[in-house]
């Protein structure tokens, strides 16, 4: 690359092209002071603070809006410039309110620091400042009128970066004030405000007054919530979290953070998390001490194998622990009882995916958040990443801000069909048609001939054009495209299959591809052999010698069965014990009547959770677990990154980390894991399964998939008892229990409510925050509605993942026959006004 | 009649005393649009030289060459193009485009479709100050009579151009009339001045190359193109020839719009046209070109009214809106008004702008209602001095006017406030 020779006081430097006077001035450690400049936004050139001299411009020039020029020469200290950047800050300061010894900024502030560095400024400004006091608009950033320096920092960030709109200047002159506008974007609470603001203006509510940073200690670990993997720094109080910040410009997230990473912290501290473990006796929880409670476990459990066999115990390992935690679980289940009834939450959607990636020949390339923030076309089926990945979804924003494209196919209306340059509404439960229509178009596949265009066309709900249209787009600059898909496409009958031709598709073209995944650790969770058929690595069971050689114990031969058949089995008498670690069946699994009868009619339920969870309720025997921020360990991103952190916080007394219950419990039932602490537990890892790079090496290959029978239908179909197709929709302010207790999301948003359309709910006699009865053939709900005008009439919409009405217990949970996943995405309805 | 009218012939106003001026059929008996069909005979490159022949500088205050301004949007082969006509009017003081556009709307819309032609514009855009809110409805009936002519929609007068005008309003912020605020506005923006460069007419508005000029700009063209450039070169001094249209004001007999010459001296405007300072008092000040423009006093009018010329003096012709301040008149709070229109309009983009302007104000506040302290004449020099060439857009610099203006020829009167505490020129202050 060419370079260019550019002079800073006298000093000659080459740079890269391209650049303006700052960015060039940063890269070669040249100090020049700014407000309103910052590498990721688009100049502003307000703040007059980057004031420089052009040799052979009169006039002082801001360095942030001036293009480096080859042989051009700057001038960034003298007396005129001091005099002039003095001036600004003598500026800034006339009305700046001199309240740092209780501003939450101070001494991390750039106008402190300004001042400090220029020492002798005047204060001549002897007039009363305007008062215009601080506004709380917004439930989570209070916005001090009165610190802010004008850079618009805010705006930019909350309009270029996470695309919301949400903050704007109004008013104008000395009273501009940078607030929500009524008529604006909506907030989604990302906080980017805060960070980039270089004075006390935008401030983190949840922190009001939590400590100067020389009290905290911080530590970079990584977000617990989506499969984002973002790098969150910790800030810790008295070894209690005050506030979580973007690691400075580090990890997948590049400075960003969402709702759920910031502001989604309260679980760690919430009282409700348990402290001691539980034993169920004569109906009643009663505390117990670890010894005795882990005692008491080992020995129901060896009972039940005694009297059953080892093919009466299962267990649901989980994809919010760690990498190792879930490692030590499947190695607990297979060697130690020695069964293969394991599963997690995964079956949910990743499963499905892997199952399809599994069964697919052909290479396609894995896309990175970086592939998706460079993409030239970006095509979105049966996902909604702003909601579930938003970290993620301003990739595909950066993507768009650099002329890409983004076309989505989804039947519901979400943040991402709003954000996309292309909707194709397809019908409810249309994505495996969609697929096999793509397919069909981009692989002369023979094996696909028996099924007719115009019958996919019209099961699609789409017009043969638009189908034309999406088969074209993935023709085009396949390099530079990505394919997302998620559970529209992983819930549906031949969900597998459908995964595995958009692989083929994005090979045979190719394009690379993503699947988006709503939970931090579901991929680490299969990936190390929680699943009834795969051992770590995704190896099969064919190839259990190698693991039963490390391991010293020996492994069923045949695959267990799956979350729903272990389920099935409970409620049939075949599975008499179930140890579930960190996950809520009771409330994320579909069906939730099937799901209770199901753990009502075991005889021995172990449960392992921070929170006393209403699956938790049923248990027998209730173990505390830690947090993310109280244990170390890693957690497999949707890219596949493994991503290590430390512990950062001490447990609570009466609390244990998963990894160690599992090693103590193994010790309790004889045959103790030879662990001495979790450098040993990594090597065995690492020995098993081979990291290459960041990732794992993953060199596997499963079943074929078979296709569906041209007859193949999946849809709501028709029933006038039940007249509306709820479709179920993802929230970036919950995603299960961890969210229902963080006090900043629930601050973002309280309730979940139905999005139903203005003439439906006309006919219906329903308005805007009405409380109405969800009913299906297979339980029913209350919820508040909220009108839309966006959603065709007979739709509902309504989000997983809130405690206060859970749509998952109007689903049945019929099984897709090839990845046995739930098919989860709608279900009839009627509605009865209360 | 006006003694103006007696005197020359005028170019832009030779039709607004017409009955029923602003109708299409009138401007066709007054050879409406002959410079169009002129115009689309040649080639848009042959009326570019033509209209740079005439030397018409731009009208709005800054006086750069409006022909090379359509030729740098022409060279960009960028397309669509658009050309964006300034009715923002906003300095105080002006009046003149609104004497156009509501008694010879056709005349500025002529211009525009000749303007459009000779950069290859197809979309025109009348950037309407919220002010004139009578003009919306003159404006788009005379747009829609041209349409109705043919001058206007596809194919114009059978040739192979299209173009049309729409009416956009403003919101009420004087920054808007700077034009990249302008642009912000059309493109449903915040006011504020825009990065340059990308300079609008290669990045524009909606990102295109775009050209903008003032009213009384574009109003001139079908004369030029009717007249030949040569004609028009001829008018006035000859680096900036043609007519302007003053709007005069203040504490003169005769307040009003004269379209003169450029080049007559101010003696001549204030004195002939303007019938002298009312009531037979003296002159004290002037400002020759809007709020912003320092102002001038008795030994400046002999100086003329032409760009350059205004220049020397130190002071500048702007929008020609000439405001004249009699003997009686307090410098200070002229100082002191003009300065609270800056900070009100002060868009708040920019440091130096926003607060400075604010602190200036309130100085000058404090000095005309007494309060003033030892060493605030020097803090006002100094602030100017802090603001001066530091700020993102004119508006900053333009804001100094007023303050440079009146210390400069009138720091006694400063002075005396501070002395008399209080203002000398008001009943019982300073009599005693």
């Amino acid at each position: 690359m060419s370079t260019i020779k550019i002079t800073f006081d006298d000093k000659m430097y080459e740079t890269e092209p391209g650049l303006t006077v700052i960015q060039a001035a940063d890269r070669l450690g040249v100090f020049i002071p700014r407000f309103c400049y910052l590498e990721k936004l688009s100049p502003l050139g307000g703040c007059r603070m980057c004031l420089v001299t052009l040799k052979g411009v009169p006039k002082l020039q801001t360095a942030c809006t001036t293009p480096a020029k080859d042989g051009m020469e700057i001038i960034t200290r003298s007396e005129e410039i001091h005099k002039a950047r003095k001036a600004m800050l003598e500026f800034q300061l006339a009305q700046h309110p001199l309240d740092c010894f209780y501003c939450d900024k101070a001494t991390e502030c750039d106008l402190q620091d300004l001042t400090y560095l220029f020492a002798d400024i005047e204060h001549r400004y002897d007039f009363p400042p305007h008062k215009r006091g601080t506004v709380y608009e917004n439930r989570l950033i209070e916005r001090n009128l009165e610190r802010c320096v004008h850079c618009e920092r805010c705006i930019r960030v909350c309009g270029e970066i996470q695309g919301a709109h949400a903050v704007n200047a109004t008013k104008r002159g000395r009273v501009t004030e940078m607030r929500e506008v009524p008529g604006g974007g909506e907030c989604q609470y990302c906080g980017h405000c805060i960070d980039v603001c270089p004075v006390g203006a935008n401030l983190d509510r949840l922190f009001t007054y939590g400590g100067r940073p020389f009290q905290m200690e911080m530590g970079d670990s990584i977000c617990p919530y989506c499969g984002c993997g973002c790098t969150v720094s910790l800030n810790m109080r008295d070894e209690k979290l005050v506030r979580v910040r973007p690691g400075v410009d580090t990890g997948v997230n590049k400075g960003s953070l969402c709702a759920r990473g910031r502001f989604g912290w309260g679980f760690v501290h919430d009282p409700a998390r348990l402290t001691r473990p539980l034993i169920r006796k004569e109906g009643k929880f009663v505390e117990a001490g670890w010894d005795e409670t882990l005692l008491y476990v080992a020995t129901r459990l060896e009972k039940i194998i005694k009297e059953k066999g080892p093919g009466v115990v299962g267990g649901i390992g989980s994809v919010r622990s760690t990498d190792e935690a879930n490692y030590l679980f499947q190695r607990f289940l297979r060697t130690v009882i020695g069964s293969n009834h394991i599963d997690s939450s995964a079956r949910l959607n990743y499963a499905a995916a892997l199952a399809g990636w599994l069964g697919t020949k052909e290479d396609a390339r894995e896309a990175t958040f970086e592939n998706v923030r460079e993409a030239h076309r970006v095509l979105v089926i049966g996902a909604d990443p702003l909601e579930t990945n938003p970290i993620l979804g301003l990739a595909i924003k950066a993507m768009q801000n650099r002329g890409g494209t983004l076309w989505i196919t989804d039947p519901r209306v979400t943040l991402t069909t709003r954000l996309s340059n292309r909707h194709f509404p397809i019908s409810a439960g249309a994505e495996v048609p969609l697929i096999l229509a793509l397919a069909r178009a981009g692989l002369k596949d023979p094996s696909l001939s028996e099924f007719r265009d115009t019958d996919l066309a019209a099961r699609t709900g789409l017009s043969s054009e638009d189908l034309a249209e999406l088969a074209a787009f993935l023709e085009e600059d396949a390099a530079k495209t990505v394919i997302l898909a998620g559970r529209g496409v992983t819930q549906a009958p031949f969900g597998a299959t459908a995964i595995s031709l958009l692989l083929r598709l994005a090979a045979t073209k190719g394009a690379s591809y993503l699947f988006t995944l709503d939970k931090n650790n579901e991929r680490g969770s299969c990936e190390m052999g929680v699943l009834p058929d795969r051992l770590p690595g995704l190896a099969p069971l064919s190839e259990k010698a190698r693991f039963e050689k490390a391991w010293g114990g020996r492994i069923p031969e045949t695959p267990g069965y799956s979350a729903y058949e272990m389920l099935q089995a409970a409620r049939e008498g075949k599975l008499s014990a179930l140890y579930i670690m960190g996950e809520n069946p009771l409330v994320d699994f579909p069906d939730t009547k099937f799901v209770e009868e199901a753990l009502g009619s075991l005889d021995f339920l172990v449960v392992q959770d921070l929170f006393r969870t209403r699956t938790a309720s049923m248990a027998d025997v209730v173990l505390p677990a830690a947090s993310f921020a109280e244990k170390s360990g890693s957690f497999t991103n949707l890219e596949g990154r493994v991503q290590r952190f430390p512990s950062l916080i001490p447990t609570e007394e009466g609390v244990r980390a998963d990894a160690r219950i599992l090693v103590e419990l193994s010790r309790k039932m004889g045959k103790g894991f030879a662990l001495k602490n979790i450098a040993s537990l990594r090597a065995e890892i690492d020995s098993l399964v081979p990291m290459n790079g960041t990732r794992r090496k993953l060199e596997v290959m499963g079943p074929p998939l078979s296709l569906p029978g041209a007859e193949m239908h999946w849809g709501p179909g028709e029933d006038p008892d039940y007249p509306y197709v709820l479709l179920l929709t993802s929230s970036l302010y919950r995603n299960g229990s961890m969210s229902n207790r963080a006090v900043g999301l629930k601050k973002a948003q309280q309730k979940a409510c139905v999005l139903l359309n203005e003439g439906d709910a006309a006919v219906l006699k329903t308005g805007e925050g009405d409380k109405v009865m969800l009913i299906s053939k297979y339980g029913e709900i209350q919820v508040g509605v909220k009108l839309c005008h966006e959603i065709p009439g007979g739709t509902l919409q309504m989000p997983e993942g809130f405690s206060d009405a859970n749509p998952k217990s109007l689903l049945p949970h019929e099984l897709d026959q090839v990845s046995r996943t739930p098919m989860a995405r709608f279900v009839r309805v009627k509605i009865r006004k209360i | 009649m006006r003694i103006a009218d007696l005197i020359m012939e005028k170019i832009l106003l030779n039709r607004v005393h017409l009955e029923n001026s602003r109708s299409i059929e009138v401007y066709l008996a007054h050879e409406g649009y002959e410079g169009l069909k002129k115009a689309l005979a040649m080639t848009p490159k042959e009326v570019t030289e033509e209209v740079k022949k005439s030397n018409l500088r731009g009208r709005g205050g800054a006086g750069f060459p409006a022909a090379m301004k359509w030729g740098f949007a022409a060279a960009d082969p960028n397309t669509p193009k658009y050309l964006l006509c300034n009715a923002d009017e906003g300095e105080p003081g002006t009046c003149k485009d609104r004497q156009i556009m509501e008694g010879d709307p056709h005349e500025l819309i002529e211009g525009m479709i000749i303007a459009g032609y000779a950069f290859g514009a197809e979309f025109g855009y009348i950037y309407l100050r919220a002010e004139y809110p009578r003009l919306v409805g003159i404006l788009e009936t005379a747009i829609a009579e041209a349409g109705e002519k043919g001058f206007l929609g596809r194919g114009i007068l059978g040739s192979d151009f299209n173009f049309t005008i729409r009416v956009h309003r403003g919101a009420g912020a004087y920054i808007c009339g700077e034009e990249t605020a302008l642009i912000e506005s059309i493109e449903g923006k915040r006011g504020q001045s825009r990065i340059k460069p990308p300079f609008p007419v290669n990045v524009g508005v909606f990102g295109k190359p775009t050209v903008v000029n003032n009213v009384e700009t574009l109003s001139n063209v079908s004369h030029i193109l009717r007249k030949g450039g040569k004609w028009f070169a001829g008018i006035g001094p000859e680096k900036c020839p043609g007519t302007r249209i003053v709007s005069l004001s203040g504490h003169v007999e005769r307040p009003g719009y004269y379209e003169l010459p450029m080049g007559v001296t101010f003696r001549e405007v204030i004195y002939e046209h303007g019938g002298g300072i009312r009531d037979g008092k003296a002159l004290k000040a002037f400002i020759p070109g809007g709020a912003s423009a320092p102002c001038l006093t008795s030994q400046h009018l002999d100086v003329k009214m032409d760009y350059d010329s205004v220049a020397a003096a130190g002071s500048m012709l702007g929008s020609s809106a000439l405001m004249v301040m009699d003997e009686t008149t307090c410098m200070v709070k002229v100082a002191e008004r003009l300065t609270r229109f800056f900070v009100h309009e002060s868009c708040g983009k920019c440091t130096p702008c926003r607060e400075g302007t604010d602190w200036l104000l309130k100085l000058l506040q404090r000095i005309e209602g007494g309060q003033g302290k030892e060493g605030d004449l020097d803090l006002l020099g100094e602030i100017c001095d802090n603001i001066s060439g530091k700020t993102f857009c004119p508006l900053g610099e333009g804001a100094l006017g007023p303050v440079r203006g009146t210390l400069k020829y009138f720091e006694e009167e400063y002075r005396e406030h501070l002395r008399l505490k209080g203002c000398p020129l008001k009943a019982g202050i300073g009599n005693s």
